[in-house]
């Protein structure tokens, strides 16, 4: 019960065996690479915005611009309202987060620790959801958010959320991964199952939900499709805001000043990650989770 | 692990298209029929009311197709022509909304009814959005305007389906071959004849083709319909046909003997190495190594290749030059695909409305009011350091009254782009086949890849007749024909 | 007397049973409900739309099995299935075990683990048109990997070969989708309580010994139901196939998906888009019905 947080798999004693410290030595290496391909556009997408439209298409490409041309940048906010369409997409998001972890939370618990009837067809009824490809239903999708009479409001976004079988999937399987008898005693003591899930199932299962949180904030910060067709001008998101206003097919904004909106809109998310990402190791697993 | 796949997936397929859909659309920067602030063009209207608005008049409103945010010029004189318009017909309500056309969402729009009631579309969906009903027959209403004799039949054919007309061009193209001179002029090659060949224009790729440099002689479009288009251009001018009709019945006419021939060509350029390893292109991928100098010669309409390179890609507009399609033989003719942007009217809309909304869209055509937006247009580009790229064709006939004024418009500014004379006496014009093209198009892209792909010697004529007889039996022979 | 004491046992049993199903059942509710509204109910009326000529217009009419037959009878379906199946195949051969592998690593890492956490899921945030940019760069002639290929003397690869394009695009899959499944394998490593390591440590196990019998097995759910999503999600593929090589060439990289996308938004067919879907949605809902009824006997845990 007491382990302390900095044994892991290995330990202080393993680093001392030559063989062991080469292939680690070879997987920090291969993390290195990994990581700066990924780096790559990233800084790519950043010094590309500070070209002139020039040397944006210049061949072979310069990694530098010869010239830092930071105007880019004031000229790319003349055409967008980045502020209002951040706030937009934090407010999907947060709403979103919020509906989506609450219902699916209860069905994945529901479905994990409690007496269900029809669990196996109940169970199914949710997951086959995953089995047909959207595209076959996109355009009645479309209309029913149009006849329930949420297109524009955030509701299109924040009620739909709820119905996600990854999530879900997901979620049912780290509550399974919880002793019952952590339930039971809980039950003997005279809590209730609304008490057990949130007191109990909800704290160790941090990571997965800190994870899902994320996962869910980057599918919302890509949606520009969706996002561009259920929302209007001042309700966009950014991503669907980028879309309609800044790389619509035959847009003449210049290439650079596209970059330098693309750059911007990176920065978010990477600091949402970067907050976000020390709790999925924060849950308290210790002895409480199945071996 | 690709969860987002389901409806985020098309996000980006969607985003690409941002940057390569751009295949049926004229030149951006072109303006539909509007006109300018200017008080004094608003006062004369001239003739143009035929259907004299009935002072008593049911209210009708009217969604008018506005432009993107960033085009506040556009937005304004849209704005000004709305107001004109409105105190001509009292009883209209024009409100400007903004949806850009896409074939990827147009169905949506329609499926939900959300689609303006005129809106812009380009050539290659005439098919598509009439077969449909999207938009409406618009014969009987042209007949009834003054102005309809003046249109120029040739921006006009595409839209004309059945004998029955679909749209109003604003502007059209027709194809051409784009090249970047300096490339030609850095490699000491020497630039081939306007009145150009297929062995010339092998020949030329040949000479400037630098593969090492990653420098291609000729880009073709590879991916997607786009590169049964371009190649379509080929199959035109060595006389070939896709499609032939009668008594009621499609039947696929490409894999002839000049569909062999146009197939051979590309066959010649893949042998010759002149066209990039990385077969795949779409559009916005041509046109993107165009721009980055890695292309001698790129096809696509008229101005389209032009304009982005100069104004989007900071070429000088020097270095740049217009070929027509080459002619199979010398002293043949250089057929390319007429395409263009044109508007339509929404087939959902009521009577009313669709009444309404042609009156608006045909309110300003031959106005001074329109003339006045170009010169206004082409001012503000040159403030901001750019280049007017016109179309080649235009709604109105280049010799008419009306063209002579346009000219002398563009006379004024040296930020025009200026187009050799004897270009439009060699182009030629020729509109995309009627029924299922781009099925046709789609299959095309396979036959293509076999010959980019494909090493060694392979039976083309195979090729051509196996995919002839599939959209024969997938798609011609299903045609029904009203 | 016994069956009279008997009797209100029974019925409190009962009342317990039904309380105990009740609160279940209100536990999933919600989740019952905005799944009907928001997707059960499109996609019933998605699967009826496979069944008429959609017409916004003058209204659908019904074709019974026209489109299934219309569907069946394209000699690409079955291009398509095949290249589906193909690529479902290699993903998993090549990709799936990468995100297991980082997940290890990472948690091992003695510096800079946060940061390494998060780093394979970035691709997620990288707008498409810079992605997809820059693998065609990547993949081009000469290109940075073709030009490090001469540069230490071995001939160019052709990433744009029919034989190689299917390889090239699961490369690209996986360096730009690992990350998530990494996220979750992450979530699932901090699970595992540190004290299995140190007894399995102190009886004498390696590092190989210990991931071998202690952290994979842990993690022995979650990777069958990545396993799962993954041939789920593979299944449905159809992205970088469009704009790596629009299905190319030859419709090497035609993939189900693609085919039901193309007939959706190029031929505007939604009739037949339906159609695929729903065929493709009533195999792999058998296909689940039949497993599970397989496996009715044994790991239901």
């Amino acid at each position: 019960m007491k382990t302390t947080q900095e044994r892991d798999l290995m330990s202080r004693y393993d680093f001392r065996k030559p063989g062991v410290r080469a292939v680690y030595g070879i997987m920090v290496v291969c993390i290195v690479l990994i990581s700066l391909s990924m780096l790559y556009p990233f800084v790519n997408t950043f010094l590309n915005s500070l070209k002139s439209t020039k040397e944006f298409f210049a061949f072979p490409a310069p990694f530098f611009p010869s010239h830092w041309l930071w105007g880019n940048y004031k000229e790319s906010l003349t055409y967008l309202n980045v502020g209002l369409h951040f706030k937009n997409t934090l407010l999907i998001f947060a709403g979103s987060a919020l509906f989506s972890l609450t219902v699916l939370g209860l069905a994945a618990f529901g479905l994990a620790h409690l007496r269900v009837p029809f669990k196996k067809w109940v169970a199914l009824y949710f997951l086959s959801t995953l089995l047909i490809p959207s595209a076959s239903y996109l355009i009645p999708n479309f209309l029913n958010l149009k006849n329930l009479g949420l297109l524009n409001t955030y509701w299109a976004y924040w009620l739909p959320s709820g119905a996600n079988a990854f999530f879900l999937l997901l979620l049912r399987n780290f509550f399974e991964g919880i002793h019952k008898e952590l339930f039971e005693s809980a039950r003997i003591d005279g809590a209730s199952e609304l008490r057990s899930f949130l007191g109990i199932a909800v704290p160790l299962s941090a990571p997965i939900l800190v994870t899902l949180l994320l996962l869910g904030f980057s599918s919302i910060w890509n949606d520009f499709y969706w996002s561009s067709l259920v929302m209007q001008e001042d309700k966009l998101p950014i991503a669907g805001a980028i879309y309609t206003k800044i790389i619509y097919a035959g847009s003449t904004i210049n290439w650079n000043v596209r970059f330098a909106i693309l750059s911007m809109t990176l920065l978010p998310p990477l600091f949402v990650f970067l907050f976000f990402q020390k709790y999925i190791i924060s849950g308290l697993s210790v002895g409480a989770v199945k071996g | 692990m690709k969860k987002s796949m389901l409806i985020g997936a098309l996000a980006f397929v969607i985003v690409l298209a941002g940057c390569g859909s751009g295949k049926n659309e004229g030149n951006a920067s072109s303006t539909p029929p509007a006109s300018t602030t200017d008080a004094t063009d608003g006062s004369t209207p001239d003739a143009s009311t035929p259907a004299a608005p009935t002072p008593n008049a049911d209210p009708v409103s009217i969604v008018a197709y506005a432009w993107p945010a960033d085009k506040t010029e556009e937005n304004a004189t849209l704005d000004a022509r709305i107001k004109r318009f409105e105190a001509k017909y009292p009883n209209v309500t024009v409100t400007p909304k903004y949806w850009k056309y896409e074939n990827t969402e147009i169905a949506i729009k329609m499926a939900s009814n959300s689609a303006q009631t005129e809106f812009t579309t380009w050539a290659t969906e005439a098919q598509m959005l009439s077969s449909k009903k999207w938009i409406i027959d618009l014969t009987d209403k042209l007949n009834g305007w003054t102005y309809a004799k003046d249109l120029n039949s040739v921006a006009l054919a595409p839209f004309i389906i059945d004998g029955k007309t679909y749209g109003i061009p604003i502007d059209a193209y027709g194809m051409t071959i784009t090249i970047n001179k300096k490339l030609f002029k850095d490699k000491g090659v020497e630039l081939p004849p306007l009145d150009w060949t297929w062995d010339d224009m092998l020949t030329a790729a040949k000479a400037v083709n630098d593969p090492a440099k990653g420098i291609a002689g000729f880009v073709p479009m590879g991916k997607g319909t786009e590169s049964g288009w371009n190649w379509t251009n080929f199959l035109y001018s060595a006389g070939g046909e896709v499609e032939s009709v009668a008594d009621g019945k499609v039947t696929a006419t490409f894999n002839s003997e000049a569909g062999l021939k146009a197939l051979q060509f590309y066959k010649d350029l893949k042998d010759a190495n002149v066209i990039p390893k990385t077969w795949a292109l779409g559009y916005g991928d041509a046109l993107t190594l165009f721009k980055q100098g890695r292309a001698a010669m790129v096809m696509c309409g008229s101005g389209n290749a032009l304009d982005t390179a100069i104004n989007q890609g900071g070429l000088n507009k020097d270095d740049l030059l217009i070929y027509p399609i080459p002619s199979m033989t010398k002293g043949g003719k250089h057929i390319g695909i007429a395409g263009g942007n044109y508007k339509v009217i929404n087939g959902l809309a009521t009577k009313e409305q669709q009444q309404a909304a042609f009156d608006f869209v045909v309110d300003e055509y031959f106005t001074d009011a329109y003339l006045d937006s170009i010169d206004a247009q082409i001012t503000s580009q040159k403030g901001k350091n750019q280049v007017y790229v016109p179309q080649l064709i235009n709604y109105w006939n280049d010799d008419s009254e009306y063209g002579k004024k346009y000219e002398a418009v563009l006379a004024k500014h040296d930020n025009v782009y200026k187009f050799p004379a004897e270009l439009s006496q060699l182009m030629e014009s020729k509109k995309e086949a009627s029924y299922e093209t781009q099925a046709y198009y789609g299959e095309l892209a396979n036959v293509i890849q076999k010959v980019f792909t494909s090493k060694g010697d392979i039976d083309l004529q195979k090729i051509l007749d196996d995919a002839a007889a599939k959209i024969q039996k997938n798609n011609f022979d299903k045609v029904k024909i009203e | 007397m016994e069956l009279q004491l008997e009797t209100p046992v029974a019925k409190r049993k009962m009342a317990r049973k039904t309380r105990v199903y009740a609160t279940g059942t209100l536990f999933l509710l919600p989740a019952f409900a905005v799944f009907l509204i928001f997707l059960w109910v499109p996609i019933f009326k998605g699967i009826s739309y496979s069944f008429y000529n959609v017409d916004f217009v003058s209204g659908n009419t019904f074709v019974g099995w026209d489109n299934y037959k219309e569907v069946l009878s394209n000699p690409d379906l079955y291009t398509a299935i095949k290249n589906t199946l193909v690529y479902m195949g290699l993903a998993v051969v090549i990709g799936f075990w990468v995100p297991i592998a980082m997940a290890i690593s990472v948690s091992v890492l003695k510096r800079f683990q946060s940061v390494a956490r998060i780093i394979g899921y970035l691709p997620s945030i990288i707008p498409a048109i810079v992605l997809y940019g820059m693998w065609q760069w990547f993949y081009d002639p000469v290109g940075p990997i073709n030009s490090f290929l001469n540069f230490i003397g071995l001939p160019s690869f052709d990433f744009y070969s029919k034989e190689h394009a299917v390889f090239s695009l699961i490369i690209l899959e996986t360096w730009q989708n690992f990350g998530s499944a990494t996220l979750i394998y992450i979530a699932g490593l901090a699970a595992i309580p540190k004290d299995l390591y140190e007894a399995a440590e102190l009886d004498g196990a390696g590092v190989w010994a210990r991931i071998r019998y202690v952290t994979l097995p842990s993690l022995k759910g979650l990777i069958l139901l990545l396993l799962v999503l993954q041939l789920i999600a593979t299944s449905q593929a159809f992205q970088s196939q469009l704009l790596m090589f629009g299905g190319g060439p030859d419709n090497a990289t035609l993939t189900y998906l693609l085919l039901t996308t193309r007939e959706a938004f190029t031929y505007i067919n939604f009739g037949n888009a339906s159609a695929m879907g729903s065929l493709m949605f009533a195999f792999l809902v058998i296909f689940t019905v039949v497993t599970l009824k397989l496996r009715r006997g044994g790991d239901e845990t």
